[in-house]
């Protein structure tokens, strides 16, 4: 198939991808080999783009589209809202991505997607050649957001990411005394927090922006870390670079500390658990000394009278 | 004999999902029903679930075509309750930034409408605009739709030397591309068709509370920039463009002329731009409430965020423009041509996902 029929369909996105649709209209991205047109009827086409979740009212009429569009019935999930709800992901309308009713042929992701990435993943799904446009298509700028890459040497898993990531693309996992924290990238809107917050720098939004899958199981990456087991109990509570980080961060920070280390990592080895047990031990023994003290100083003036 | 014609709600001409029921007497339009709802993502109650600076990335997702004025206008709101004064340097980016979405958002108005007449030469024309715009926004922030540009403090990004360099470069092609643009509608014949067609009086476009473009295409001088100015446009000294005659050609000439406008803002602004720091430190919460007000490509745009003292706000609502010109697009459609309609829908620039949320 060479010629390409869209049909449009916004079942509830902010419209970002809709006008980067209509962008792609633009005589910049005219392409010699691949001919595509945005039709108006769902009759006359034979491919179908979703952008936006999936919600209540446009559920019915998406299946009714679908049903309308003529064979090869190619389906496109347009962004990360298509795909996975993007940064929706608690809003009560959304029921999910598009996925849930129609099968989805290919996943583009972004938030939006440049137009070139549309193109590239259209020349990507029919072979086509697209050498002399990948000049316009594959440029990109510096400060381009694009995947976030990870630097597994410097990770700590102290889950600063994953507990800010507006769009819930990370995600923590314990088993089996491993760390494993997840990246979707499928549900990802390169929005660079997590590059913002990490306190180790081990993420950098690459400038990989040309990012389109056909499964979205592939569109995943993780980094595994070996977790710290408690000296006391036991129990698991953080990672070994992590306890390390925070060592390096009391050495920095408090010249004072500096012959100590060992007790430092010491303290640090016991779970926050145990060292708070610890720790009522210890005030109950400083108390009892300072109230022996008080009761020594009061028989000396006994003794003195 | 009247007959009930439907549009949409999913249909090719327009850019999202709303429902109108016109009822045709003789090829003339007598009623008109307009339902909205399509998109909606429930985002006022998401917001009142998050924290803060979670928030941020929802309000730009409010909408795409003005996502930086969202996230703005939040972060203003924020910053007047927790009592943060941001530097000068970042509301001299914000200004750029909003000023350059403005352009992107004009200039697809354009296009659609020049499309919706038929005259390709300037759909084209517009788009080939819009692309300089976008590739702009895109060196500056490294995402061409949402620069999410603006944070609670201040600005994420600063605009290099070199960056601000090739805008003052690209400028002077925009300021062409804008007046040829101005010059197709004051000369093209077929938008000439456009004049008397889709009129709003002054008297109705102030019962219906029209904002933005509409105001203005109607002689009202509605336009935050210039009632209450906000970052440094009072500085820039703002000019509000105004036109009397209230049809489709004033309506699109008003975005013509405001993209000139624009255009001397940028230019200006990146000139006085002062050196210093870009971001200040988010402190803790504290209890309040204030209702933001800016000026979206479409008109004013209105937030309010109560504060309880904790990390999530107690309320979120936000008001779009588009929610009060719909009302007007039904004054506008009544008595016209069914033929007309698809004119006088892009000349009022609806932004449904706004309306909805």
């Amino acid at each position: 198939m060479k010629e390409l029929k869209i049909y449009r369909v916004d079942t509830a996105s902010c419209n970002g991808c809709d006008i980067e649709i209509v962008a792609m209209l633009a005589p910049k991205f005219k392409l010699g080999n691949l001919e595509f047109s945005i039709v108006e009827e769902p009759e006359e086409a034979n491919a179908l783009m979703v952008t936006g979740g999936l919600t209540a009212k446009s559920l019915k009429e998406v299946s009714s589209i679908y049903e309308k569009i003529k064979e090869e019935k190619l389906v496109i999930a347009v962004g990360a809202c298509a795909i996975s709800k993007g940064v929706f992901q608690k809003g009560y309308p959304l029921k999910g991505g598009i996925d849930k009713v129609l099968p989805v042929d290919i996943y583009i992701s972004g938030c939006p997607p440049r137009p070139h990435t549309m193109l590239l993943a259209f020349g990507n799904y029919f072979n086509i050649d697209l050498k002399k446009e990948l000049k316009v298509l594959e440029r990109t700028f510096p400060s381009a957001r694009g995947l976030p890459i990870r630097d597994e040497k410097k990770c700590t898993a102290c889950g600063a990411c994953v507990n800010l990531c507006p769009s819930e693309a990370l995600e923590m996992i314990e088993k089996e005394k491993k760390k494993i924290i997840k990246l979707k990238y499928w549900k990802c809107i390169y929005c660079g927090t997590c590059e913002e917050v990490c306190p180790e720098e081990a993420v950098k939004l690459s400038q990989e922006v040309t990012i389109f899958f056909k499964e979205k199981e592939r569109a995943e990456n993780e980094i595994e870390l070996t977790v710290l087991a408690c000296s006391l109990c036991g129990k698991s509570h953080a990672t070994i670079p992590q306890r390390d980080a925070v060592l390096k961060r009391i050495l920095k920070n408090e010249a004072g500390f500096k012959n100590f280390e060992n007790e430092i990592v010491n303290w640090l080895n016991i779970c926050p658990d145990c060292s708070h047990r610890v720790q009522t031990i210890k005030r109950v023994k400083l108390r009892m000394f300072e109230i022996g003290k008080e009761i020594l100083k009061n028989k000396r003036r006994e003794d003195f009278h | 004999m009247a007959k009930t014609t439907t549009i949409g709600p999913f249909h090719p001409f327009l850019l999202e999902p709303f429902k109108l029921d016109l009822k045709v007497d003789n090829g003339i339009i007598k009623e008109v029903r307009v339902e909205v709802g399509f998109t909606h993502r429930g985002i006022e109650e998401l917001m009142q679930r998050n924290i803060y600076r979670g928030n941020l990335f929802i309000a730009e997702r409010v909408c795409g075509i003005c996502s930086t004025v969202h996230g703005t206008v939040y972060c203003e709101t924020v910053e007047k309750i927790f009592e943060i004064e941001i530097p000068e340097r970042a509301k001299f980016i914000r200004t750029v930034v909003l000023e350059l979405e403005r352009l992107r958002s004009h200039y697809l108005n354009l296009g659609l409408i020049f499309h919706a007449v038929g005259f390709e030469k300037g759909f084209e024309k517009s788009l080939q605009g819009r692309e300089e715009v976008m590739d702009l926004i895109e060196m500056m922030s490294g995402n061409r739709v949402n620069p999410s540009i603006s944070t609670i403090g201040g600005v994420r990004w600063d605009i290099s030397e070199m960056v601000a360099k090739k805008i003052l470069n690209t400028l002077p092609q925009l300021k062409k591309s804008a007046e040829t643009l101005l010059n197709f509608l004051n000369n093209e014949d077929v938008l000439k068709g456009t004049e008397d067609i889709g009129f709003l009086s002054k008297e109705d476009a102030l019962k219906f509370g029209a904002l933005g473009p509409v105001a203005r295409g109607s002689g009202w001088k509605r336009d935050i920039r210039w009632n209450e100015p906000y970052e440094v446009y009072k500085e820039l000294g703002f000019e509000c463009v105004i036109e009397e005659n209230g049809d489709v050609l004033s309506r699109t000439k008003v975005r013509a002329k405001e993209n000139l406008e624009s255009i001397r803002l940028i230019e200006k602004a990146l000139k006085e731009i002062p050196e210093g720091e870009i971001k200040v430190e988010m402190p803790e919460p504290k209890e309040g409430e204030h209702l933001g007000r800016i000026e979206a490509p479409r008109g004013e745009l209105v937030y309010f965020i109560k504060s309880d003292g904790t990390n999530i706000p107690s309320r979120v609502k936000l008001r779009a423009p588009s929610f009060n010109n719909l009302r007007a697009l039904s004054e506008m459609l009544r008595s016209e041509k069914e033929k007309y309609a698809r004119q006088i829908i892009e000349s009022m620039d609806p932004c449904l996902s706004c309306t909805d949320r």
